[in-house]
Order: C-alpha cells, then sequence, then structure tokens
C-alpha cells in the first residue's frame, strides 16, 4: 500500500509485461548470464529502495533480502524514484487488474481426475471472487498445464509457469513425487507454493520451508488416524493390519503415519505385512499375492495409493476372498474409487474407509452449501466432491492471504500475509492457522465410509 | 405494516442474498414490522409431555420479559407451539405445519432425539434455522455443523462421557461393571454410543457392555430389570438415556429387587419430574440418583438464574424453578441476543451470521458461550447433580 504513493497513474492499467523487460531507458539489462531473475531482484532493489521508507517494516526487511546480491545497484538508484517507478507490473504475474497463478498437475494419465477436480475447485473459488471484483481490484487467473504425474515432465512444465507464463504463485499441484522436483524450484525462485494435494513431509519440513504453505494434513496424520480407528474402534489387533502403498514419496510418507502409530502401540512395524504397486500403473498382482499368503493374518489393509491401483487391490481382494477391511487416504481420489468400486458390481463398496481432510461436500454446513452454490454457477454440472470441495477451500484461503497482503502484493507480502492468519474459520469444521513456524493451515481428519449407492457416509474414528 | 407472505424458501432466499447481494430485501416468513413469530413442536401429551410443556415455560418467560423491554429491534416475539406426542411422524406433520401453513420464521426448542431424526431432512431442505433443541444427539452436531441448525446445550456424548468418568474416577466402579438403560430408538442410540467411546478411551470392549432398554412411550421394564437382575453379580452402576417415568419405574423395580446399583442419568430425562416420580414412590427410591445437567441448578444464586427466576415468577407464577424450563429460557435468551445482533434486516442469513458472531458471551451461568461458523454448539458444560432424601437436586462434583 505503501508503494502505491510512488505509483504513477498511467502506470495502472498496464498489463503485467516479461519481467526482463525494463520500463524505462534508464535501466540497462543487469542480468548476469546464468542466473535467472536476479534482473527481477535488482529491479526489486530499485522499488524497494525507493519506498524503503514507508513500507511496512516486516515487508521491507524481507524486500531488502530479496536484493542482497546487490552488484550494481547503481543505475537502477540513479532512476529518477517518484517519476519513473511504476511499481506494478514490477512482480511476475501481478499487474493491477490480475493476478495470475500456475498450477502442474495431471490432466492425462492414470490420476487425471484430481488435476481436474483441483483446477475446478480452485476456477470456482476464483470465479466468485472474480464476480465482486477480485481482491483489491485484481481478477484472479489460473494457468493449469499437464505434467500426468510424471516428475521430469513436471519440471519442464514448472519451467515453463515460472519462466515463460510468469505465474506470481503456484496453487493445487497435485502430487508428491512431482512435488519432490517443484520444491527446489519454488525455493530457488522464491515463488510461494500453496495447497498441493499432498500430504508428504517434503513439503512440511521442521521448521517450514519459507515459501511453501499446505492447506491439508499430512499423509502421516492420515494413516495414523486410520490405525487408531482399526485399533481402537473397529478393535483390529495392530499385528492384524497390513499396508499397501505406492512405491514412491507418496505411499512412503503414508507408510510412516502407520509405523509410528504401530509404534505406539508397542508393536514392532518390521514385523508388518507390506506391498507396493508401481505410481502410473494399477498392476497390483504382486501385491495380491502377498496379501494372499497372509490370508487371516491380515484383517485390515491401510491402503496409501490413487484411485486406479486402489480400485485393483480392492476387487481382486475381494475376489479372491480375503475378507479384509480397507482404508485409503484422502488422496485416493474417493468420489473415482467410488465410481470404480460400484461399477465393478455389487459387494465391492462393502469395508471400504476413507480418511478425509475436507468435510463432507454434501453436507448442509456453511462453506459446503457456498461450495455447492458456486458449483452450479460457475461449473454445472459438476457434482460435488471431495477433491474439487479441497481446490475450493485451498482457492478460499489464498484469497483470504491475498486480500491481507493488500494492494501492493509481492512473494514476501503473501508469505507475511499467510503467516498473519490465526484461527480463520471458514466453517469447514476446524480453525485454519498459520505462522512462521506452521505452514500448515489444518490438522483435522474426517471418517467416511463407502455406502452401495456410491455415497460417503460419515464415522467417527475415534 | 405486514408483508405479504413469500412462499419462497429460505434457502433460497439465502441463495439469492449470495449471488445477488444488492437485492431488495426479500419478505421474511414469521417477520413483520411489529413481530417476529417462531414454531416449536414439542411433546405436549404422553408420558414426555413435561419436557414440551417446560421448553415453552422457559421460552415463553423469556419471550415475554423481552417484550415487556419492547422486544428486539421494535418487533415483539412469539412463540406457536404445536403436540407432537414425542412420535417422529407427528412431528414431521406439525413441522410441515409450522412451516408451510403457519410461516414461522424460525424453530425454536423442539423436544427429542427421535423426532429431530425425523424433522431434520425437511428442516435443512427448507433452509429454516432449527435453534435450542432439548437433545444433545449428534444428528445435530454435525462436524461441520450444518449451516441451519443451532444448539444450545452439551451433546450426550459430553453428558456420558461425564457420567462414566464420575464412576470410574470418583466412585472407583469399574468400567466392565458399568451397564446402560437405554430408549430403544436414536436418543438411547446416542447415548449408548457416548459410553462405549468411553469404554474404548478406558481400553475396554464397549461389545461387552450390558444395554437394556424399553420402548418410547412407554414404562415397560420388566425385560431391562429380568437382564440387569440375571447380571447382578458383574454390575454395579447404570447409566440412564430415557425418559421420567421410564426412568422412575426402572430405578424402583431394580431398588426393589434389593440391588445396590448407582444410577446415573442424562438431562433429557427430566430432572424434576423424576425427582417427583421416585419421591412419590419412596425417598429411598430418590436418594443418591446422579443426573448430570446442561444447565446450572434453577434454584442457584447466580445473576442469570435470579432472572429466570423473577421471569418465572413474574410471567408463568404457578410454576416452580425447573431444569428443562431453565434450559428453554436461556436457549430463548440466546436467541435474542442472535436477533438484537441481526439487526432491523432480519431473514435466516443475516440471524445466521449473527449468532455465529457470538463469542464468549457471559449470561452468568458458569461458562461462556460461543458461536461460529464450525461451532453450532454455545455450551460444552456438563454440570453434576444428585437427588438428596428430600428429593432435591444437590450440586455433585463429578471429577
Amino acid at each position: 500500500m505503501a508503494l502505491n504513493l510512488n505509483r504513477p497513474p498511467s502506470a495502472d492499467d498496464t498489463p503485467p509485461r516479461p519481467t526482463t523487460a525494463v520500463p524505462g531507458p534508464a535501466r540497462p539489462p543487469v542480468s548476469p548470464p546464468g542466473r535467472p531473475g536476479s534482473s527481477r531482484s535488482l529491479l526489486y532493489a530499485g522499488v524497494a529502495v525507493g519506498a524503503l521508507v514507508v513500507i511496512v517494516v516486516v515487508a521491507g526487511l524481507v524486500r531488502a533480502f530479496r536484493s542482497e546480491p546487490k552488484p550494481e545497484p547503481g543505475p537502477v538508484l540513479a532512476t529518477p524514484a517518484p517519476a519513473a517507478a511504476p511499481s506494478s507490473g514490477r512482480v511476475a504475474g501481478v499487474s493491477d487488474t490480475e493476478v495470475v497463478f500456475g498450477m502442474s498437475s495431471p490432466f492425462s494419465g492414470a490420476i487425471k481426475e484430481l488435476g481436474r477436480g483441483m483446477r475446478t475447485g480452485l476456477e470456482v473459488a476464483f470465479a466468485i471472487a472474480n464476480e465482486s471484483g477480485g481482491v483489491h481490484g485484481r481478477k484472479l487467473r489460473l494457468t493449469a498445464l499437464d505434467d500426468g504425474y510424471d516428475p521430469e515432465r513436471t519440471k519442464s512444465v514448472m519451467l515453463e509457469l515460472l519462466e515463460q507464463r510468469k505465474v506470481f504463485a503456484i496453487v493445487g499441484n497435485v502430487g508428491s513425487p512431482t512435488a519432490a522436483i517443484t520444491i527446489p524450484m519454488v525455493m530457488g525462485k522464491k515463488v510461494v507454493f500453496f495447497g498441493a494435494l499432498s500430504g508428504a513431509p517434503l513439503l512440511r519440513k521442521n521448521p517450514p520451508d519459507r515459501y511453501v504453505f499446505n492447506y491439508r494434513p499430512s499423509y502421516a496424520e492420515e494413516t495414523a488416524a486410520a490405525v487408531r480407528y482399526l485399533v481402537d474402534v473397529r478393535r483390529i489387533d495392530p499385528r492384524q493390519i497390513g499396508v499397501f502403498y505406492q512405491s514412491d514419496a507418496f505411499g512412503e510418507a503414508g507408510l510412516t503415519g502407520v509405523e509410528e502409530q504401530l509404534r505406539r502401540y508397542r508393536r514392532n512395524p518390521a514385523e508388518m505385512v507390506r506391498a507396493t504397486y508401481q505410481r502410473n500403473s494399477a498392476d497390483v498382482s504382486e501385491a495380491i499375492a502377498r496379501f494372499r499368503k497372509e490370508q487371516g493374518k491380515v484383517k485390515a489393509v491401510v491402503m496409501v495409493a490413487t484411485y486406479q491401483a486402489a480400485i485393483q487391490f480392492v476387487q481382486q481382494a475381494k475376489d479372491r476372498g480375503l475378507g479384509l477391511l480397507f482404508t485409503n487416504v484422502s488422496a485416493v481420489g474417493s468420489n473415482e474409487l467410488a465410481e470404480g468400486l460400484t461399477s465393478a458390481g455389487a459387494g465391492y463398496t462393502s469395508d471400504v474407509v476413507v480418511t478425509q481432510i475436507v468435510p463432507l461436500p454434501t453436507s448442509k454446513a456453511t462453506a459446503a452449501l457456498r461450495y455447492q452454490a458456486a458449483l452450479d454457477k460457475h461449473a454445472v454440472g459438476e457434482k460435488p466432491g471431495f477433491i474439487t470441495f479441497e481446490g475450493y477451500i485451498v482457492g478460499n484461503i489464498l484469497i483470504e492471504a491475498l486480500r491481507r497482503a493488500g494492494k501492493d502484493l509481492d512473494a514476501e507480502g503473501l508469505v507475511a500475509a499467510f503467516e498473519d492468519i490465526r484461527g480463520l474459520d471458514l466453517g469447514v469444521g476446524t480453525p485454519i492457522t498459520f505462522g512462521p513456524k506452521e505452514h500448515q493451515g489444518s490438522h483435522k481428519v474426517w471418517g467416511t465410509q463407502l455406502q452401495p449407492d456410491g455415497s460417503y457416509k460419515s464415522i467417527d474414528l475415534e | 405494516m405486514r408483508h405479504a407472505r413469500s412462499t419462497r424458501r429460505a434457502a433460497l432466499a439465502w441463495l439469492g442474498l449470495l449471488l445477488a447481494p444488492a437485492a431488495a430485501p426479500a419478505q421474511v416468513n414469521g417477520v413483520t414490522e411489529a413481530e417476529v413469530l417462531f414454531g416449536q413442536s414439542a411433546a405436549f401429551s404422553g408420558p414426555a409431555k413435561e419436557l414440551g410443556r417446560q421448553m415453552k415455560i422457559g421460552i415463553d418467560v423469556a419471550f415475554a420479559a423481552q417484550n415487556d423491554a419492547g422486544g428486539v429491534n421494535g418487533r415483539k416475539l412469539s412463540l406457536l407451539a404445536m403436540d407432537d406426542g414425542y412420535e417422529p411422524e407427528r412431528a414431521k406433520v406439525a413441522l410441515r405445519e409450522l412451516v408451510e401453513r403457519r410461516k414461522v420464521f424460525a424453530i425454536i426448542g423442539n423436544v427429542g432425539t427421535p423426532t429431530t431424526k425425523e424433522v431434520l431432512p425437511y428442516v435443512l431442505d427448507k433452509g429454516v434455522i432449527f435453534f435450542g433443541a432439548f437433545t444433545g444427539a449428534k444428528l445435530l452436531r454435525n462436524d461441520p455443523p450444518d449451516r441451519f441448525v443451532f444448539n444450545y446445550r452439551a451433546s450426550y456424548p459430553e453428558e456420558t462421557a461425564a457420567q462414566v468418568k464420575y464412576l470410574v474416577e470418583v466412585k472407583r466402579i469399574k468400567p466392565a461393571q458399568i451397564a446402560v438403560f437405554a430408549q430403544e430408538d436414536a436418543y438411547g442410540d446416542a447415548g449408548y454410543e457416548g459410553v462405549a467411546t468411553m469404554m474404548r478411551k478406558y481400553k475396554r470392549d464397549p461389545s461387552g457392555i450390558v444395554r437394556v432398554g424399553y420402548k418410547r412411550n412407554t414404562t415397560d421394564v420388566a425385560e431391562a430389570v429380568k437382564v440387569i437382575k440375571a447380571n447382578a453379580s458383574k454390575i454395579r452402576a447404570v447409566v440412564m438415556v430415557p425418559t421420567y417415568k421410564a426412568a422412575a419405574r426402572f430405578v424402583q423395580k431394580l431398588k426393589d429387587e434389593g440391588l445396590d446399583l448407582t444410577f446415573t442419568s442424562v438431562s433429557f430425562v427430566g430432572s424434576n419430574e423424576l425427582a417427583e416420580e421416585l419421591m412419590q414412590l419412596g425417598p429411598r427410591y430418590a436418594e443418591g440418583v446422579v443426573v448430570t445437567q446442561v444447565v446450572p441448578l434453577p434454584t442457584s444464586g447466580a445473576t442469570a438464574i435470579i432472572k429466570y427466576r423473577q421471569a418465572l415468577q413474574r410471567y408463568a407464577p404457578a410454576e416452580k424453578p425447573g431444569f428443562v424450563s431453565l434450559e428453554g429460557y436461556l436457549a430463548a435468551n440466546l436467541m435474542i441476543e442472535g436477533l438484537r445482533r441481526a439487526g432491523k434486516n432480519l431473514n435466516t442469513d443475516t440471524l445466521v451470521d449473527a449468532l455465529e458472531s457470538i463469542k464468549g458471551l457471559d449470561v452468568g451461568i458458569g461458562t461462556p458461550l460461543t458461536f461460529g461458523p464450525s461451532e453450532h454448539q454455545s455450551s460444552h458444560k456438563v454440570w453434576g447433580t444428585i437427588i438428596d432424601a428430600q428429593g432435591v437436586y444437590r450440586p455433585l462434583d463429578l471429577e
């Protein structure tokens, strides 16, 4: 807001220009080779130094940090500050009329529905905000690109979003193995990365990475809740619990939660029956063979899988009469799982539990009603579902942070705004809280059980 | 000036508000310049009729006191009550009548879990506020809460948890020695579930709980008594989830059998009616029965309770202070606070927002009342009481 004082009115409607472009003839391109983005930093230095006097203390300090490598501040400072400091448009993806967010997610392949769901939820949340003028006069846009849930493709997609498309921040990315590629990139670029559909620990470091924020609980929180449910509520001996998981960062994140909870029950996780499958495949034959060997000894399986593999696993386990109780993490894609199992035939929906990190999308809670109304209006024909609801909630938390960040928007200001959110009650059943040491908004896990008609019913996990 | 009655559903009005914030204020059911009309469906006949009657008295006197002070934002508050006899089917008919024919603004002070279970989908579909029901069932306490449902009181799981904890930690009774006597419907199930949850916390298998019951609106407890008697050697306490007539009969029969049991009950039993019924049989039946409460003692000297007794004396002089009418009174006053905050432009959405803005409201009952978008139950406090040889409720420390 302070920077507005220096902004000439003529710059107000300028669309975002490529950040390497320099707004005045007085500024030479100063980007040293091999240091992408540093020219932007220098421009920042100019803006920041020019306005430092009036800048909010924290944001100002952080901005000063951004200009830390200041080899040649001279030419920038030489520019007549008040006359030629069109501060708006200088932040990638931010103009006076628009903020552009990027998303790298699967829109093809084995879990494309997860990408589509997150995007739909986000777009609907953005559309509602845009209807009433956007945030601080800026409309919110989403540039979503397909990475096919393939880490190699994620890399090029992220490069495109950050380098060519010049998005302001990344929101709603789907996947853990893909996040392993993304995180170093956004950290290096100092780009905010929010609301990924992933409960992996690499997004939840302690202390948290400055630019990484999550809405959802971790996979370990979900699988620990599942184990407690199996043991305390369903009265299954911890020794009779097995694990079926994707053999990568996603599956291992969930596995960790099971192991930790078993230790709390004073059981040795090493003795647990475990089986895996490969990402982007639905070949579960080895896993099924493993559990067949333990028939009778294993009574429940905690699954850390995506929907196609999960459907196959449940279906084949039931076909072979393994008599198992199944739990799934939210990232399975609950609605896709339900569709797959109901269309497989009668009986496949029994004994399937899914932990959720959003409330029932069909409920009559205020947040759910608003979401349903938003879907009706902006995604006609889209039925309420868990993933779109997650995208919608993520979108709304982002909107709240943008609101708090003020008119003068940049990554540092957005970080400060996120960390300022305490006990935000969106009506989702749990307050959303961030802070310098807490970059995960929610720790709440709900229980649901699949019904024969493909719907989900709330169950008590405790 | 009386607005023409709108047939528009409140839910649609809410959506309309969301989508077209600039629209002119819609005509709101039950709201005129001079009045706000509330509806109540409860038992005014049958073996639970005192529960409905007492809730209504509490709401009526709170409304009367407020109306004497000018109402809320110039509007007088009135209550239209219908008898559902504590029968789910009749409750459904009564609700339709209230909402569609009588066009009430909101529902307040309904009594009962099985009745609520039947009407709730209808209420939610219509988008009508369902406030301060006399039930602690979980179906009114979804997580997150349903937009149109607000509770004043603590839940049954909170009450039964407090009882089991008291029995185990204060009375030193083993969890395995606790049985449950519960009405055979959604009410009894809700209470039983609370006990089962506590058993799991004490690392007991809830399937081992001896559960006995009776049919709603009957006092047929013979089978329940028989089963408890057959298990007498391993039972030392019974958590009861009944209404007063069945509870009194159950306690009487078991005491006549010479069994030395500790009886506890949830607040819905109708505490004053239970004490009266038991005292009619003789002090030895009444003495020592524990009841958890969701309001303070109606005879207490606390500010809120003195005001309640003054209102009762003024507007219902024939009525004695009691737990259920106090609950009705407190729920009504919470509604009044919501109406006040909603302001002159009263509709379902302004009232929901107003109620959700109530934080830490101290009305002088010993616990602050708080609502929010994710919290539609204002109080989580449970008080312990025990009947003495005179049939009077005394405070009982539950911890």
